[in-house]
């Protein structure tokens, strides 16, 4: 076995791995779970979603059914609380006659279920473990974020007990788990159909291991999620290696009912928590909501970034304070926000720096083309937009002309780019001027962009300074890196800028883009007593 | 190009461990050649590289780019090329046998008695007496100096970049002794500066029996943000990217974002993970596959039959 613990030999696993890996579904025969799983999808088919009591109903069910298939934890463990959900859930469908005989068979094959005294499962895993050979190595990762926000079958001290039966085993609750681990196996307990995504897609086709075990009771579908891949070119296709896994792929089923009601859910999930919009609509922001480990969340603009802290929440310089875009945030990082409405700062200290009118002034001024090109866009598409400055010899993507319109990039950084952009404008009819006057405009436009760029350089520096002096201060003695971090904690920022910033773990991510008012963004919802959160 | 066995005669030394070149270096290093030896007047190449993961990618590309660039090398600051500098410019010489450095001024141009002479105020020297002064250096004396445009290496680092010479010299045997002293870097890399320092560190690579020398010496390694001699360049993706280089290397998702700062001559090597492969670099992928110009036969001569697992590429010549 290669040794991992320098860049090359790490680099040299992963390949290695990606080159090996073999994936295993194991199907357990387990009756009364089938029977469980049956019943679940056939009283799924029958509630109404549409209606509240019945959504109300299905996520019930859909809590208890995945308590159950998710866990590694005996049946009767007091913190699964199946029992109790089983109470709960005939409660819940009482108004619902046509509901009670499936509910009654249900509740047997819990009953069954937990009498059976053993999780056939978790008997796989001790054998598994009971099999590896004895050395020491890397450890085996267990899959335990199953679904978004706290998974059911996987209460607290679940990943505790899990560290009982072997030291071995290491839970992956978020892609950050990745980032640094090469495991001997990795567990995957359940179909995953409710695991983010990304994080799913990084497991699979990272190479952290070379050996997936994928635990199924019947009834349970695991499905490869299919990831992006560069289009064929005409150059090196037909010189690449596909791997197994690849060739795994199947498109998912739309119309099975299990796969129905993880749709549901995992959207029914963020719904309940922020309720946003998932298509465009004019006077609303894409962006991307943020559950964190206190109970609170917050939406932050898709395009943005937002300052994290490291793992260790050891701050001893100011490249430890790291700007990630907010797309890629994911469970597990620590944020750093601004208590309050929305996170200002650059605004306010750019403010300090220029003064306030003076400030506004060159904002106006340097961004005034952007309605010439907003006005431009309702007629013409991005990649048209994008087009026509190609034609003129100038390369630009789609994606930057929507970056330019939006709030959060000032515009070209190069100046030929810019004045492309500001003569095909003009070319439009959306900036009236021409010859002399033209370029004058753009000369000036450009020079106030300049000026500005250099503003909010300087901002962004003061910025840093005060934050990394207020971080520092709080956690840069944390010589061996054993500041606790509670969920959230509360620094203050002294100066001219006074601002209290909030340093807060995130829990999930939703990895839809959602539509929301810009009043929303940056303000924290408190989701506490939230059902979805249990 | 790199010669066939290239992979053969690499070695990598991690720490104190000695190995041959793995198979998915070897594929970056090829890479890494092909994107600079493909340069077409006119036209670019844009490569994306996808990776289970991209720690040492730009690294091994990164060779590639440079060997292949030392074994394209042609001339160095010529006396027509030297002639087209602006007067006022600074530039750095040396004598190659007293290996006297000086740094000055180009006066001018003259003639004299039918002898062309460049006219070059010392503004640094080693000794106090030559500064100020003027020299006059005729066409017939110009090769007796190594004019460069970039600031010359210190003594130590010198002997590090001779050490890298005579490495390339095993995979490049008609290497031109001007190359490694001549202005310009083969290629650019952006990319996460501390990361990236952070995983070549521990590295060396050895050709054949040589000696074994730092990843980063072998690349003669230089910030594009300081003007200081070097055959590779890297820098952040929001530092300075300006110059002219065969290939750009944009390491991550973030350095592709700086791919509209780059100098329209230059090939792109984009190397991502696969988790960073983004429905909007997809997007810009399919508009440049629908933009691409049909490829020469010889753009795919030397193409290796099969790459390391893992390894996902694709390319697109566009005009630039």
């Amino acid at each position: 076995m290669i040794k991992a613990d320098t860049a090359f030999s790490k680099t040299c696993r992963i390949f290695e791995n990606v080159r090996r890996l073999s994936l295993k579904k194991h199907e357990i025969e387990f009756l009364p779970m089938a029977r469980l799983i049956q019943d679940s999808s056939r009283l799924f088919r029958l509630l109404d979603r549409a209606d509240p009591i019945q959504a109300e109903i299905s996520r019930r069910l859909w809590v208890l059914k995945s308590s159950i298939v998710f866990t590694l934890l005996d049946f009767d463990d007091p913190a699964l609380r199946v029992q109790n959900q089983v109470s709960e859930l005939v409660e819940a469908s009482e108004s619902l006659p046509e509901a009670i005989s499936l509910i009654n068979s249900l509740k047997i094959c819990v009953s069954d279920i937990v009498g059976a005294g053993r999780n056939p499962k978790r008997d796989w895993l001790v054998r598994m473990l009971g099999d590896l050979p004895l050395d020491e190595g890397d450890g085996i990762g267990v899959l335990t974020a199953l679904s978004s926000g706290r998974p059911p079958g996987w209460p607290v001290e679940s990943v505790g007990k899990l560290k009982e039966l072997s030291h071995l085993l290491s839970p992956i609750g978020s892609r950050r788990d990745l980032k640094s681990s090469l495991f001997r196996a990795v567990l995957l307990p359940c179909s995953c159909s409710n695991v983010p995504q990304s994080l799913l897609s990084s497991l699979l086709y990272s190479g952290v291991t070379d050996r997936i075990e994928v635990l199924l009771y019947s009834g349970e579908r695991f499905q490869v999620p299919k990831r992006l891949t560069p289009p064929k070119d005409d150059i090196f296709s037909g010189h690449l290696l596909e791997s197994e896994l690849e060739s795994e792929i199947v498109p998912v089923q739309a119309n099975g009912v299990s796969s129905t009601v993880d749709s549901w859910v995992n959207e029914a999930f963020w719904q309940g928590l922020h309720g946003a919009a998932r298509s465009d609509s004019h006077e609303l922001c894409p962006a991307r909501y943020l559950l964190f480990c206190d109970g609170t969340g917050t939406f932050l603009p898709e395009d943005g970034r937002v300052m994290t802290l490291p793992s260790d929440v050891r701050v001893t310089n100011e490249g430890d304070l790291c700007m990630v875009r907010v797309e890629d945030v994911c469970e597990g990082d620590i944020v750093v926000l601004r208590s309050g409405d929305s996170g200002l700062l650059l605004d306010e200290a750019s403010e300090r720096i220029l003064g306030r009118e003076s400030s506004d002034t060159l904002f106006s001024k340097a961004t005034e083309w952007k309605d010439a090109l907003d006005a431009l866009l309702v007629t013409h598409t991005n990649e048209e937009v994008a087009q026509a400055i190609r034609e003129r010899g100038i390369s630009v993507s789609a994606a930057s002309i929507h970056q330019w319109a939006g709030p959060d990039v000032l515009g070209p950084g190069s100046e030929n780019v810019f004045r492309e952009l500001i003569n095909l404008l003009a070319a439009k009819g959306k900036i009236r001027k021409t010859g002399a006057d033209l370029k004058d405009y753009a000369d000036f436009c450009w020079q106030s962009l300049q000026t500005l760029r250099g503003l909010h350089q300087k901002a962004g520096n003061l910025i840093r300074q005060d934050l990394f002096k207020a971080l520092f201060h709080r956690y840069g003695d944390n010589e061996k890196g054993h500041h606790s971090l509670s969920d959230k904690e509360r620094i203050h920022i002294d100066g001219d800028a006074n601002a209290e910033l909030l340093v807060i773990r995130v829990a999930s991510v939703d990895g839809k883009t959602a539509y929301v008012l810009p009043s929303r963004l940056g303000k924290l919802d408190d989701l506490k007593g939230n059902k979805w959160l249990g | 190009m790199l010669p066939a066995d290239f992979s053969l005669r690499v070695s990598i030394h991690d720490g104190c461990e000695k190995s041959k070149m793995p198979e998915w270096a070897a594929s970056l290093m090829w890479l890494g050649s092909w994107c600079r030896t493909n340069q077409i007047p006119g036209k670019r190449l844009v490569i994306f590289a996808i990776l289970p993961t991209r720690d040492l990618g730009s690294a091994f590309a990164g060779m590639g780019c440079l060997v292949a660039g030392a074994s394209a090398f042609e001339d160095s600051l010529s006396w027509s090329v030297f002639k087209k500098l602006p007067i006022g410019g600074g530039v750095f010489w040396s004598h190659k046998n007293t290996m006297a450095r000086y740094a000055g001024n180009i006066l001018g141009f003259k003639e004299s008695e039918g002898a062309e002479f460049i006219v070059v105020k010392v503004t640094k020297a080693s000794r106090k007496a030559e500064l100020g002064s003027i020299r006059e250096i005729s066409q017939s004396y110009f090769d007796d100096y190594r004019f460069t445009e970039e600031k010359p290496l210190s003594q130590p680092k010198s002997e590090l970049s001779l050490a890298a010479e005579q490495s390339i010299r095993s995979l490049v045997p008609n290497l031109n002794p001007k190359w490694i002293w001549a202005d310009g870097a083969e290629g650019l890399i952006i990319t996460s500066v501390a990361s990236f320092e952070e995983v070549v560190a521990g590295i060396s690579i050895s050709i054949d029996e040589g000696a074994s020398i730092n990843l980063s010496d072998f690349l003669c390694l230089g910030r594009n943000k300081e003007n200081v001699h070097s055959k590779m360049r890297f820098e952040h993706p929001k530092g300075i990217l300006e110059g002219n280089f065969p290939l750009v290397i944009l390491d991550g998702p973030t350095a592709f974002m700086a791919h509209e700062h780059i100098a329209r001559e230059s090939n792109l090597m984009v190397i991502l993970d696969r988790s960073e492969y983004r429905e909007d670099i997809n997007n810009l992928a399919i508009s440049l596959r629908s933009v691409s110009l049909r490829v020469d036969d010889n753009i795919k001569i030397g193409v290796p039959d099969k790459f390391a697992p893992g390894i996902e590429l694709a390319a697109y010549l566009i005009d630039s």
